[in-house]
Order: structure tokens, then C-alpha cells, then sequence
């Protein structure tokens, strides 16, 4: 019983030094502290979102992630400019075509046209006939 | 840093293709007007080419100009198929000779002023032809 009254007050005699101590803390000692308490805190509470799943804790994830994301975006971006790039360039291939189909001096329907293309036929494989051995 | 990139002859314009008739720049709407009625059933790659003509359509010879303005419309409204089968044929003339392409040019204007019963004669043969060229080639699989 001797022991737990000298355990007692030699608590108190440690409170009493610390309570003596933190009064002759400077103020600015004292604020820094109290901002890493907060912070440490606050870190405390995020990791606790965070392993605790759901949307909160998928957006804090993505958050820490947000170099991988931005790769990501960086990637599909690249990926669609080169897709409309792409398709530009068959586009104008197909214009140049057309227009000089169009514009030439034989009509596109020539081309369609069976009997003339027969007809073309026929007379290609004539001169190659009378062409001279 | 696209538009960086294209070709010379391309402007912005052909990048976006306003799907309605009203919304293309009226210099536009002069050099494609016979595409006016069929414009908003075009696919978006379609009214984008025709665009790009539209844009290179200044540069051309006035003769060039009016055979462009006369067969646009019956170009737009062929199958896709007629329009892959006269780029085909087109593109293999052109690796011809140039005095293989004169004689194509002289030929077509010959055939052209052949009576329309004689054309016709010509495409039933041409036809029977390739019938009895398809049924060889089945029996022949067969």
C-alpha cells in the first residue's frame, strides 16, 4: 500500500514538472508542435478513408495516383490525335483521287460502262494481234 | 499541332464538316451546290472530302472546274461499290503509258459518238460474256 502512495506521487511530481515545463515553452515552439499534431492526425484519418474502400477511398487513391493518371490521360490523348490524324490523311488521299477522276477528260462513267470497257478490251488485244512479229 | 502537320494544300475547314447545309461558308456552298439536296446523308468523312475538294477546287483549270461541278452529283449518288470499282480502274489507267492514256481518251470520245443502239449492243455483249466467263469458272472449280 506504501508503494502504490509512492507510485502516486511521483506521478504527480512528473506532472507537475511537465505542466511547469510546457508553460515556459516559447509560443512559437508551441504552435509548431501543435501543427504537427494536427497533421499527424489528419494523415491518421486519410490512410483510415482509404483502407476503408468505397468511392472516398478510391478518389484518395486515384489522388495519390495522380502522375500514373495523368500518363494515362497523356496516352489517350496521344491515341485519339493520332486516330483523327489518321483519318485525315485518307480523307485527303480520297479527294485527290476523286477530284482527278472527276475532273478528267474521260468520264467516270467510262469506267462503269461494260461495253466500253469491252469494247476497249477488244480493241487492246487487236493491235497486240497485229503488231508485227 | 495537327494542323501544323497537314499537308499545305488543307485548310481547318476540312477537320469539321458541319453536317447541316446552312452552316458550310458560302464559298463553299457555291463550289459544292449540287451536292445541296444529299449534303446531311453524307457519312462525316464524305462531307469532309468533299471539303477538301471544295478547297482545292480554286487551284483547278475553269474546263477542270465545269466537268468537277457537272459529275459531282452523279458521282454522290453511285453504290459505294461503282465508286471502288471506277477509283480501281482509274488508278490502273493512270500507271499506263501516256500514249496508252491518249488512246483511252481518243476511244472514249470515239464511243461516246457511237448510236445509243450500238452502246447498248456492246453492254449486252460485254454481259453475256462475263456470264458465260462465271459459269466456265464454276464448272471449272466444280
Amino acid at each position: 500500500m506504501k508503494y502504490k502512495n509512492n507510485e502516486t506521487e511521483f506521478a504527480a511530481r512528473v506532472c507537475r514538472i511537465l505542466d511547469q515545463d510546457v508553460a515556459s515553452i516559447d509560443a512559437r515552439v508551441a504552435a509548431r508542435l501543435r501543427d504537427a499534431r494536427q497533421r499527424a492526425v489528419a494523415r491518421h484519418a486519410d490512410l483510415s478513408f482509404a483502407t476503408a474502400g468505397g468511392g472516398h477511398g478510391l478518389f484518395q487513391s486515384l489522388h495519390r495516383h495522380h502522375r500514373g493518371l495523368l500518363a494515362l490521360l497523356a496516352l489517350l490523348m496521344g491515341a485519339f490525335g493520332m486516330h483523327v490524324w489518321q483519318e485525315h490523311r485518307e480523307v485527303a488521299t480520297m479527294a485527290e483521287i476523286d477530284m482527278a477522276l472527276l475532273s478528267d477528260e474521260v468520264s467516270p462513267g467510262a469506267y462503269l460502262d461494260q461495253g466500253f470497257m469491252a469494247w476497249l478490251d477488244r480493241l487492246s488485244q487487236h493491235e497486240e494481234d497485229s503488231l508485227p512479229e | 499541332m495537327l494542323l501544323a502537320l497537314a499537308p499545305a494544300t488543307t485548310t481547318a475547314a476540312s477537320f469539321i464538316a458541319p453536317a447541316k447545309w446552312g452552316d458550310l461558308p458560302a464559298d463553299k456552298q457555291r463550289i459544292l451546290a449540287p451536292l445541296s439536296s444529299e449534303w446531311a446523308s453524307l457519312e462525316s468523312w464524305r462531307r469532309k472530302k468533299w471539303l477538301e475538294i471544295a478547297d482545292r477546287y480554286p487551284r483547278m483549270a475553269p474546263q477542270e472546274q465545269e466537268r468537277v461541278q457537272q459529275r459531282m452529283q452523279t458521282w454522290v449518288r453511285l453504290t459505294p461499290e461503282e465508286r471502288k470499282a471506277a477509283r480501281e480502274k482509274y488508278r490502273n489507267i493512270q500507271k499506263a503509258s501516256s500514249e496508252q492514256r491518249e488512246a483511252v481518251k481518243q476511244l472514249w470520245s470515239e464511243y461516246e459518238t457511237l448510236p445509243d443502239d450500238e452502246k447498248q449492243r456492246l453492254r449486252d455483249a460485254a454481259a453475256k460474256s462475263a456470264t458465260s466467263r462465271a459459269s466456265g469458272t464454276d464448272k471449272a472449280g466444280q
